[in-house]
């Protein structure tokens, strides 16, 4: 058999040829291996975003309702209009019950500035009734002196009568004898009758001012029992000025009323907390508003998310703060940068069952267990507000 | 020529370092795949254009035995692949 000089030659090529197949097959193997290892990546990711249900804190009907489902919002935007009238007549009927306590206040001072004039007067009238007290008891002084005067004076006049009849008794012998004359005796008997005369209009002088004693004390009677009158009726004066306590404790109540259906009024009008898109709307203007019931969902526009779920082998590659590299499968050509913010800390397990207090353990062989996979959360540094939509998946890299 | 080779020769680590920047999934009729299939794909293809020029050049009988060589050679093409495009 000839040999042929280009098959040692071929034979070479072909060593060399697999040699470096195969040792450049098991390097590049092992840079794949450890660069799926260091930069960790998942597709079973989505985009995120947070959400609120925009919920009524009045009830009625929605007057007004500006926005349309999966449009755009920007903060402080009108979402919808509950019928407010309810809420003005609640407002003008708290107002007026204010302006009407305020009424009462100014109608209550006014009464309690009478009742005080009227207490002046009854204190007045005290005062007066004091003195009229006073006078009575100087009047009985008077006419105790008049009674003693009168006294004095009977006892003068009926010296003077019983003289007059001693002269009487000693010059009537001695008429007999005449040693007097008629003139005398009669004389002296006129002299008896006007010494008597004078002694009963002494004892009825003397009467007049007993009775005169007794009145003015009476009097002074009465003016104490008016005196005593007065200050009762003093007292019931004092007692009967009205107080604005009870008025001015309600004050507080009806400001708050006041306030409260202010609030009310305001919640009529809702408008967006923040920029969003509205989502899941399916009502017209009509729809009935109830306290706490979700009318539409708006999505937080601020701050988007991916949640990737990252298996345990690979969460000791992933550092809160790495970066990440983004895609979104609706545009595959687009990459966008995120920042891994948290990694989860629990799923649910899949063991751990307790049926009948017990904890419920399968049998089982299992020799491959598939690992776990925990979501990391990654906030999305430069999203796109046109792409981006809650559950759109995602192929996350970390960095 | 042998200037070329050498840009070649210093270029291509770079390439490898740089990858590409694509989603690393692929969206055939509504479902996603991941590239890892599409670089085994052009693999295969490319093992296959590699095994008619060995025969060509009669060379498939020199590379030792083939139940060794075509697996390294496929897991080289689509390593390469990959890691140019979709690291």
């Amino acid at each position: 058999m000839p040999t042929d000089p280009g098959i040692p030659k071929r034979r070479q090529v072909g060593r060399i040829l697999q040699l470096v197949v195969v040792s450049l097959a098991v390097v590049l193997l092992v840079l794949v291996v450890l660069a799926t290892d260091r930069n960790p990546r998942t597709d079973d990711a989505s985009v995120r975003a947070n959400l609120i249900e925009i919920a009524p804190e009045v009830s009625g009907r929605l007057a007004e309702l500006p926005v349309k489902d999966n449009t755009f919002v920007k903060q402080g935007s009108l979402l919808f209009v509950i019928d407010p009238r309810d809420y003005e007549y609640a407002l003008r009927q708290a107002l007026s019950d204010q302006d009407n306590l305020e009424q009462r206040i100014s109608d209550a001072r006014r009464k309690i500035a009478a009742q005080n004039s009227a207490v002046g007067a009854a204190r007045a009238a005290v005062l007066n009734t004091t003195t009229g007290v006073k006078t009575a008891g100087s009047g009985i002084a008077v006419a105790q002196a008049t009674v003693s005067r009168a006294k004095a004076a009977t006892i003068a006049a009926e010296a003077r009568w019983r003289y007059a009849q001693n002269d009487l008794h000693r010059l009537e012998p001695l008429l007999t004898k005449q040693y007097v004359t008629i003139d005398q005796v009669d004389l002296a008997r006129t002299a008896v009758d006007t010494a008597r005369s004078a002694y009963d209009e002494s004892l009825a002088a003397l009467s007049e001012a007993q009775a005169q004693e007794t009145q003015a004390k009476l009097r002074q009677q009465s003016a104490s029992d008016q005196a005593t009158q007065s200050e009762a009726l003093l007292g019931q004066a004092l007692h009967v000025v009205d107080t604005l306590d009870i008025l001015m404790s309600m004050r507080p109540s009806l400001a708050a009323k006041v306030d409260r259906a202010r609030l009310d009024l305001e919640r009529c009008r809702v408008v967006a907390p923040f920029d969003a898109y509205v989502t899941n709307m399916n009502i017209s203007e009509g729809a009935y508003a109830k306290p706490g019931s979700p009318m539409f969902t708006l999505i937080d526009s601020r701050n988007w998310y991916v949640i990737a779920n990252y298996r345990e082998g690979k969460i000791k590659n992933i550092r809160i703060g790495d970066p990440v590299d983004l895609y979104l499968m609706g545009h595959p050509d687009r990459k966008f940068r995120g920042k891994v913010e948290s990694v989860g800390f629990g799923v649910l397990p899949e063991d751990g069952k307790v049926v009948g207090g017990l904890p419920d353990v399968d049998r089982t062989l299992n020799w491959v267990h598939l690992s776990t996979r925990f979501p990391v959360r990654i906030r999305v540094e430069d999203p796109d507000p046109e792409l981006f939509r809650i559950g759109a998946t995602a192929v996350t890299v970390v960095r | 020529m042998m200037v070329r080779r050498k840009q070649v020769i210093i270029l291509a680590p770079c390439t490898l370092c740089i990858g590409c920047s694509r989603a690393p999934s692929i969206s055939v009729v509504g479902s996603f795949f991941p590239v890892w299939m599409l670089c085994l794909l052009i693999g295969t293809v490319l093992t296959f254009v590699a095994r008619i020029l060995l025969v060509r050049s009669r060379l498939e009988t020199e590379v030792g035995p083939l139940a060794l060589f075509y697996p390294s050679l496929l897991t080289l093409c689509a390593c390469l692949l990959w890691l140019i495009f979709f690291r």
